[in-house]
C-alpha cells in the first residue's frame, strides 16, 4: 500500500469516526449512579457512622466518668434527732476507715458545709423531729483531678477540718478479713457532707457513698481503731469492696462481610470492577474468648482474641465455549456460545486483639453490654487464586514478586461496636447473643499491591459468659 | 462534583454521547463499550480533582476515557482469543473506492471486527493521532510491533471493506 493510500485510508476514518457520537442506553446512568452511590456510602456514609459512634461511645464515656465522680447521689433523709440517742457520722481522715458512732451526749448539729446547697438545720432538738437534708457526695475525678469538681472536694475538706466530728467526709475503708478488698487509693477519696441520723440504716449511708469504685458488701460493728475527737461507744465499720467482677466471654456465629476494593491508580479500576461482579459470599464463621473485668460501675473492659474465617467466591468468565451442532452431511446447523467460568473460593483468616469499653444495664436476670473500641489485627492472609493484571488465574502468594502475598498484614486496625443481650441462669453462667459490627480502617493489602481491600463485618453471634468472682 | 449527583448527571448528558462513541470504537461489541462507559466516567469522577486546568476540559476527558478503554482492553483480553490473522494482499483499486460509499456504522464495526491489538493501534495512530513512541508507552509494546500491527489493521479494514461490498478480487 502506498503512502497515499494508507494516508488516504487514515484520514478517511479520522473524518468519519474522531467524532463519531453515539447515544449510549439508559441503564449505563443507572449503573454509574448505582456504583458512585455504593462507593459513597461505603466510604463515607459507614465509616463516618462508626467514626462519630465511637467518638460518641468515648465522649459519653468520659462524660459518665466525670459526672458519677462529681457528683454521685443526692438523697433527701429524713432526719431523727433525739436527745438520748444520737448517731452522726465521724469519719476518719485516714484513708482507711469510716465509722458510724452512736453518741450518748447529743453534739450541736454541724453547720452547712460548703456543699451541698440545702443546709440542715443547726438547732438542737430535744425531742424527736423529722428533718430534711439533703446528702451530696463529691469526689475528685481520677481524669480530671484539676477540675472544678477537685476544687470543691478541696473546699469541702477544708471546712471539714473546722468541724471535724459532724462532718461526714466518707473514704472507703479496707475491710482486712475480705478476701477481695484492696487499699483505697487517693484518688478514690469522696466526702458526703451533710450528717445522718440513728434512724437511718446502714445500707442508706453505704449508698452515699462512692458507687463508681466500690460496691457494699456488708457492714460489720467492730472496735473504733483509732481514737475519736470525741467520746463515743459502739462504732460501725462499714465493708466496701471494690467492683472486681471477672468473667470470660466465649463467642462463635455467622457473619457476612461487606468488601471495598479501591486504588488510586486508575488503570486497575476496570480488575476492581471485575472482581467485585465476580464475587459472591459463602459461609463465612468468627470465634472469640474474651476476658471480661471491671473498671467502675457497670463499666467494664473486654479484651482477648477473636479469629475471623472468611469465604469469598469468584466466579471469572474466562473466554467462550462453542458448540457447533453439525448434520449428517457434515454442515453446520447450529452454533451456540456460552460463557466459561473459573470457579475460585477463596479464605480469608483473621487475628484479632480486641479491646472494648463495655457499658452494662440489667435488669433482674436480663443484661445488656454495648461494647465500642478498637481490634488490633495481628495477622490475615488471603489463600486462594485471583486474577492477575493480564487476566491470568494465579495463586494468591504468586501475584507479587517474590512471592509475597499481596493480601497479608501483620498489623491492622478496625472500630468495633456490638450489643450483648444476655440471660443469666445462674450466678456464674449467663448466655448471650451478640450482633455486632467491625469496620477495618486500614486496607488489608500490602503497600506494593495496587489494589486496597477493606472490609466491614457484620456479626452474629451466639455466646456464653462464665463469672471468675465478683 | 464529587457528591453532586444533579452536576455529575450533567456532566455525563454533555459528554456521554461522545464518550461512547470513543469506547465503541475501542470495543468489540456494545456490550462492552456500555461496560468501559461506566467504568470511565466513575474514574471521571473520582479524579476530576485532577483535572488541572491546563488545556480544555473535552480533551482531557477524551484522554481519561481512551486511557480506560485501552486499560480495559488489556484486563480483559484473556477473555476472548487473539486470533492472528495471516498478512494478506487484499489490496485492490475496487477497494480503496468503495470506502467512500459506507455508513459510520458500517465502519465501526469493521474497526470493531478488527483484532484487539490492531484496534487499538489503529484508533491511537489513525483516529487519535498518537505516534508510534506513544502508542508503544502505552500498551507497552515495541514501537516495531505496533507500525506493523497498524499495517495489518489498515490490510484487514480495506479485506472488510472488499466483504461487505461483495467485491470479487
Amino acid at each position: 500500500m502506498s503512502y497515499d493510500k494508507r494516508q488516504w485510508l487514515d484520514d478517511y476514518f479520522r473524518a468519519q469516526l474522531k467524532e463519531y457520537r453515539s447515544t449510549p442506553p439508559s441503564k449505563v446512568w443507572d449503573n454509574i449512579q448505582s456504583q458512585l452511590r455504593r462507593d459513597k456510602k461505603f466510604g463515607y456514609t459507614l465509616g463516618g457512622r462508626l467514626l462519630a459512634g465511637l467518638l460518641a461511645a468515648i465522649l459519653i464515656g468520659l462524660w459518665w466518668f466525670d459526672t458519677s465522680e462529681g457528683e454521685l447521689s443526692t438523697a433527701t433523709q429524713s432526719v431523727d434527732l433525739s436527745q438520748e440517742n444520737t448517731t452522726t457520722i465521724d469519719d476518719r481522715h485516714s484513708l482507711n476507715s469510716t465509722v458510724v458512732r452512736t453518741e450518748g451526749n447529743p453534739q450541736p448539729l454541724p453547720a452547712q458545709i460548703a456543699e451541698p446547697p440545702q443546709a440542715p438545720t443547726k438547732e438542737h432538738q430535744p425531742n424527736s423531729v423529722n428533718k430534711e437534708t439533703k446528702l451530696k457526695v463529691y469526689s475528685q475525678s481520677p481524669l480530671f483531678p484539676s477540675s472544678k469538681r477537685a476544687s470543691q472536694f478541696a473546699s469541702s475538706t477544708t471546712h471539714t477540718d473546722e468541724t471535724p466530728t459532724y462532718s461526714s467526709t466518707h473514704t472507703p475503708l479496707i475491710d482486712a478479713s475480705s478476701p477481695h478488698a484492696t487499699v483505697v487509693g487517693s484518688t478514690a477519696k469522696a466526702m458526703t457532707s451533710g450528717y445522718s441520723s440513728s434512724e437511718r440504716s446502714i445500707s442508706d449511708i453505704i449508698h452515699l457513698l462512692p458507687p463508681y469504685r466500690y460496691r457494699p458488701v456488708q457492714s460489720i460493728t467492730a472496735p473504733v481503731q483509732a481514737p475519736l475527737p470525741i467520746g463515743g461507744s459502739d462504732c460501725m465499720k462499714l465493708v466496701y469492696r471494690p467492683y472486681q467482677h471477672r468473667s470470660i466471654e466465649i463467642g462463635v456465629g455467622p457473619f457476612i462481610s461487606d468488601r471495598l476494593l479501591y486504588t488510586l491508580d486508575s488503570s486497575w479500576q476496570g480488575l476492581i470492577f471485575k472482581r467485585n461482579e465476580a464475587e459472591s459470599q459463602r459461609r463465612s464463621w468468627n470465634a472469640s474468648i474474651l476476658y471480661r473485668w471491671s473498671v467502675a460501675r457497670d463499666v467494664y473492659i473486654k479484651s482477648g482474641i477473636q479469629f475471623h474465617m472468611l469465604r469469598e467466591q469468584f466466579r471469572y468468565q474466562n473466554g467462550i465455549d462453542v458448540k457447533y451442532i453439525i448434520n449428517s452431511n457434515g454442515d453446520t446447523i447450529k452454533r451456540i456460545e456460552k460463557p466459561h467460568y473459573d470457579i475460585f473460593t477463596n479464605r480469608y483468616t483473621f487475628w484479632d486483639i480486641p479491646l472494648y469499653i463495655s457499658y452494662t444495664w440489667g435488669i433482674h436476670r436480663i443484661f445488656v453490654d454495648l461494647n465500642s473500641g478498637i481490634t488490633f489485627n495481628f495477622y490475615s492472609q488471603q489463600r486462594g487464586y485471583l486474577y492477575d493484571y493480564e487476566g491470568k488465574a494465579r495463586p494468591m502468594h504468586a501475584l507479587l514478586e517474590g512471592g509475597k502475598a499481596p493480601f497479608r498484614r501483620f498489623a491492622g486496625l478496625s472500630l468495633s461496636l456490638s450489643l450483648n443481650l444476655g440471660y443469666q441462669f445462674h450466678s456464674q453462667f449467663g448466655a448471650f447473643v451478640e450482633p455486632g459490627v467491625q469496620y477495618f480502617l486500614r486496607p488489608l493489602s500490602t503497600e506494593a499491591y495496587p489494589i486496597k481491600q477493606k472490609y466491614v463485618f457484620y456479626r452474629f453471634n451466639l455466646g456464653v459468659r462464665y463469672t471468675l468472682f465478683e | 462534583m464529587r457528591g453532586d449527583e444533579k452536576c455529575q448527571r450533567q456532566l455525563y448528558e454533555l459528554y456521554c454521547e461522545e464518550a461512547f462513541g470513543i469506547c465503541r470504537r475501542y470495543a468489540r461489541n456494545d456490550q462492552e463499550a456500555e461496560d468501559m462507559l461506566q467504568s470511565a466516567f466513575v474514574n471521571i469522577y473520582r479524579f476530576l480533582h485532577k483535572f488541572e486546568g491546563r488545556g480544555s476540559f473535552s480533551s482531557w476527558i477524551r484522554k481519561v476515557i481512551v486511557h480506560n478503554c485501552i486499560v480495559y482492553l488489556k484486563q480483559h483480553r484473556h477473555m476472548y482469543r487473539t486470533i492472528e490473522i495471516s498478512d494478506q494482499h487484499y489490496a485492490t483499486e475496487a477497494a480503496d473506492s468503495a470506502f467512500s460509499n459506507l455508513e459510520k456504522e458500517d465502519l465501526l464495526k469493521m474497526v470493531q471486527q478488527l483484532p484487539d491489538g490492531y484496534r487499538e493501534v489503529f484508533n491511537l495512530f489513525a483516529i487519535e493521532g498518537y505516534s508510534h513512541r506513544e502508542i508503544a508507552d502505552k500498551l507497552g509494546i515495541a514501537e516495531s510491533t505496533s507500525r506493523s500491527q497498524l499495517t495489518k489493521a489498515r490490510r484487514l479494514l480495506r479485506n472488510l471493506v472488499i466483504k461487505s461490498k461483495n467485491l470479487v478480487l
